[in-house]
């Protein structure tokens, strides 16, 4: 009966813990609820998060708020064509001995050893310094000539980006694209909200922000997430949406079949799965339903299918297919 | 903290589980059957009163019955049985209940061995859960009142319908039973189409006549008179049967003599010219007349004829002769006849026999061969052609007899006359049927229908 009361009182905790965060990001975050939420969660997963929208809507200050109230160490990268993969990870520099001992080269971390990377647009820089965080988003370590670094835990990219069809802008691979927990759309803020936005952010004094959780607590809470157990029927059912999307698969929908190349990796099921914990926990439950996985369906999948030249030419949305998949998959 | 829980979680888990899939199996059969019970007796009333009008035995009926509340029984029975439970049950019992995946996912865990401090703490609570669902109102028992009533008194009516509304046959009925019934419905079928012996006819007749003569012609219909002609035909038709024969021979005391028919025939002329009656009443009772008449005539010439037979000598033994060779000789493929009446105008009868039946009888009749062909040879045909060669001679021959000659000649082969064959049933209705009276409403039209306006 111990150990009952200990899962309860873990449920609470990390309840009361996320229902904090987001409290303290939505005193400066007006009109994305949704989004705050579904960004704690990638961070509690120990994932990463996409954020995609125009410029303007608050993505940057999200992130900012982020680190503010999880007492994190936060920095910040602008993407832009000319970033070189050095400038983030860092490199070696030439240092000179004390006493004239001669010369040595001494590692200088660049801005992605922090607890929260804010990579801000991330789409304007070239491929070839995008893929400079693949290492470290996957592995939470950075290689420089023949040393890996390990990056301080908890690790997270908050990454932007502006609408692929904007001038100068690279798509990401759809390697790093996978390593994104969640891709979430930020849309434009509603009329009230606009009202929020503008009472909070042009007077005198700023809205201040109370720091909830540190870097423990966070990984607490990863570990909290994922002791939640799932029932098989449950988990057949992500993986019969994750499978869903391939163009052969026998859980496939029309639209799968028309418009769609590849399909979400395993990594994507997990995503699904994991996010589906962190959903029941937050719903104060002990256990995942098929809801929770539909509830974190649409930003688990929609930037891991690929769309082939038909679905490109008719512009199809991978939240169409997703919603269509959702619709058709039996819980 | 919550009160101990009874049990294991995961039995408590399972056995409400179980609980609430007997009782939504238990409303799923109840709503079906008594969504089906209804039409089932409604089946079953409609066997019994088709079995009723068709006069089936009731049997069939409860044999209906019985087998759609068997029916019915069985998929109650299969309906309700205990079931293995399994993960599409527990999707549903747990959205009826409104459980959020809680019942599934514990279900699921119920069933494993694989244990933490998690699980345990998920079947815990989900049966404390369960404890709180009432089922009873999730799964309420079926209402179906008026599909209950309606099935009853369906049910009702079944076996009323079975059991005791009289049909043709009784529910009890026996095939011997059945049997003799529709023995006794063939004798007075036959006995409904067996003809009215000339007497009955005349007495009825003379009822018709009595009411003309009072006075109360609205007590006669055309109908009425139009049945005792037809009666009059199908005694004609019957007469050259033995059945008659016997019956004429038993009734011979009552048979009435040619004045008795021919005082009708006044009586009907005259009741014809009253005004009272309706015209076609009139006309039918002219027509009876006439038939009276027609047959008072017949009578007395038939009365005549043993001696027309013994004073003509050779011409008539001839004609007896050839009358006889076409069921004696069989060569021919026709045979001729003529029988003379011995009064008036003289009556002739050609009858030619068709030749397929040359082998049979010549008999009496248009077109000859009687023998087994009814429509051949039949008196009332026979009658009608005689009528209309009375009338004939009647009006062409007053008192010359000349073709009558003739036809003698012909007959012994010598004749210059020629003659030409007409078929038989041609020949009959060409020349004995008359043609239909025309309603009294119609005259007009018809008269000005053939005449083009100015």
């Amino acid at each position: 009966m111990t150990t009952i009361t200990a899962v309860n009182e873990s449920i609470e905790q990390f309840r009361e813990r996320f229902t904090g965060i987001t409290r303290e990001v939505g005193r400066r975050i007006v009109g994305h609820e949704e989004i705050v939420g579904l960004t704690v969660t990638g961070l509690l997963a120990g994932g990463h998060v996409l954020l995609e929208g125009i410029p303007g809507v608050g993505k940057t200050s999200l992130v900012h708020t982020l680190a503010d109230v999880m007492h994190l160490t936060f920095s910040r990268i602008q993407f832009t064509p000319d970033l070189m993969p050095a400038d983030i990870v860092g490199t070696n520099i030439v240092q000179e001995r004390p006493q004239g001992g001669g010369t040595f080269f001494e590692f200088q971390p660049g801005p992605i050893f922090a607890n929260v990377v804010l990579a801000d647009e991330i789409n304007r820089a070239t491929p070839k310094t995008q893929s400079a965080l693949l290492e470290a988003m996957q592995d939470m370590s950075v290689s420089v000539g023949k040393t890996t670094h390990r990056l301080e835990q908890p690790f997270f990219v908050l990454a932007t980006q502006n609408p692929l069809e904007m001038e100068g802008t690279y798509p990401l691979p759809e390697a790093q694209l996978d390593r994104f927990f969640f891709k979430l759309k930020v849309l434009y803020p509603r009329e009230e909200s606009m009202h929020e936005i503008l009472d909070r952010t042009t007077g005198i004094t700023e809205t201040p922000v109370q720091r909830i959780v540190d870097g423990k607590d966070i990984l607490e809470m990863r570990q909290i997430a994922r002791a939640v157990p799932i029932a098989k029927p449950v988990q057949s059912y992500a993986i019969r949406l994750t499978l869903g999307t391939h163009p052969d698969s026998p859980h496939n929908t029309a639209m799968v079949k028309r418009y769609v190349r590849y399909g979400a990796s395993p990594r994507a099921a997990q995503t699904l799965v994991i996010a589906a914990k962190i959903h029941a926990l937050n719903r104060g439950n002990a256990f995942v339903s098929a809801d929770d996985v539909r509830a974190v369906a649409l930003p688990a999948l929609r930037h891991r299918i690929l769309l082939n030249f038909e679905g490109e030419a008719d512009e199809i949305s991978t939240d169409t297919i997703v919603n269509e998949l959702l619709g058709a998959v039996a819980p | 903290m919550a009160p101990e829980l009874p049990g294991a979680p995961e039995q408590l888990v399972r056995a409400e589980l179980n609980r609430a899939d007997r009782l939504r199996r238990a409303t799923s059969a109840d709503r079906r059957l008594w969504r089906a019970a209804p039409i089932a007796a409604a089946a079953c009333a409609a066997v019994a009163a088709m079995g009723r009008v068709a006069g089936w035995p009731g049997a069939i009926a409860l044999a209906f019955l019985l087998l759609a509340i068997l029916s019915l029984a069985l998929f109650v029975l299969v309906s309700r049985r205990d079931r293995a439970l399994s993960d599409q049950i527990a999707v549903e019992l747990d959205h009826t209940a409104a459980l959020e995946g809680e019942l599934r996912s514990a279900y699921y865990f119920a069933g494993h061995e694989t244990r933490d401090a998690w699980v345990d703490y998920h079947l815990v609570r989900a049966a404390r859960r369960l404890e709180g669902v009432d089922w009873r109102a999730l799964y309420p028992a079926v209402r179906a009142g008026r599909a209950q009533a309606a099935t009853a008194i369906l049910a009702i009516a079944t076996l009323a319908l079975a059991l005791f509304v009289p049909g043709r046959a009784g529910v009890f009925a026996s095939a011997p039973k059945t049997t003799s019934a529709k023995v006794e419905r063939g004798r007075g079928a036959a006995a409904e189409a067996s003809p009215l012996t000339i007497a009955e006819i005349l007495a009825k007749l003379d009822q018709l006549l009595v009411s003309a003569e009072a006075g109360k012609g609205q007590a006669i219909s055309a109908s009425d008179v139009r049945g005792l002609l037809e009666q009059l035909d199908k005694l004609k038709a019957a007469e050259n049967a033995e059945a008659l024969k016997r019956k004429d021979a038993a009734k011979q005391s009552k048979a009435p003599t040619a004045a008795d028919l021919k005082a009708f025939a006044e009586r009907a002329k005259k009741a014809a010219e009253n005004d009272q009656l309706s015209p076609e009443v009139r006309d039918s009772l002219a027509d009876m007349s006439e038939k009276l008449k027609e047959e008072a005539q017949a009578q007395a010439a038939g009365d005549k004829d043993p001696k027309d037979a013994s004073s003509q000598g050779d011409t008539e033994s001839t004609e007896t002769a050839q009358a006889q060779s076409g069921s004696s000789n069989k060569q021919d493929g026709g045979a001729q006849s003529v029988k003379e009446a011995a009064g008036g105008g003289g009556i002739g009868v050609v009858m030619m026999t068709g030749d397929a039946s040359s082998s049979k009888e010549a008999g009496l009749g248009v077109g000859g061969a009687a023998g087994d062909n009814p429509k051949n040879g039949q008196m009332a045909n026979l009658g009608a052609a005689l009528r209309k060669e009375t009338v004939e001679a009647a009006q062409e021959n007053e008192g010359e007899k000349t073709v009558t000659g003739e036809r003698r000649q012909t007959e012994r082969g010598s004749a210059t006359a020629t003659y030409s064959h007409t078929a038989p049933a041609d020949a009959a209705r060409g020349r004995s049927a008359a043609p239909p009276t025309v309603p009294e409403a119609r005259r007009q039209a018809l008269r000005s229908y053939f005449i083009r306006k100015q």
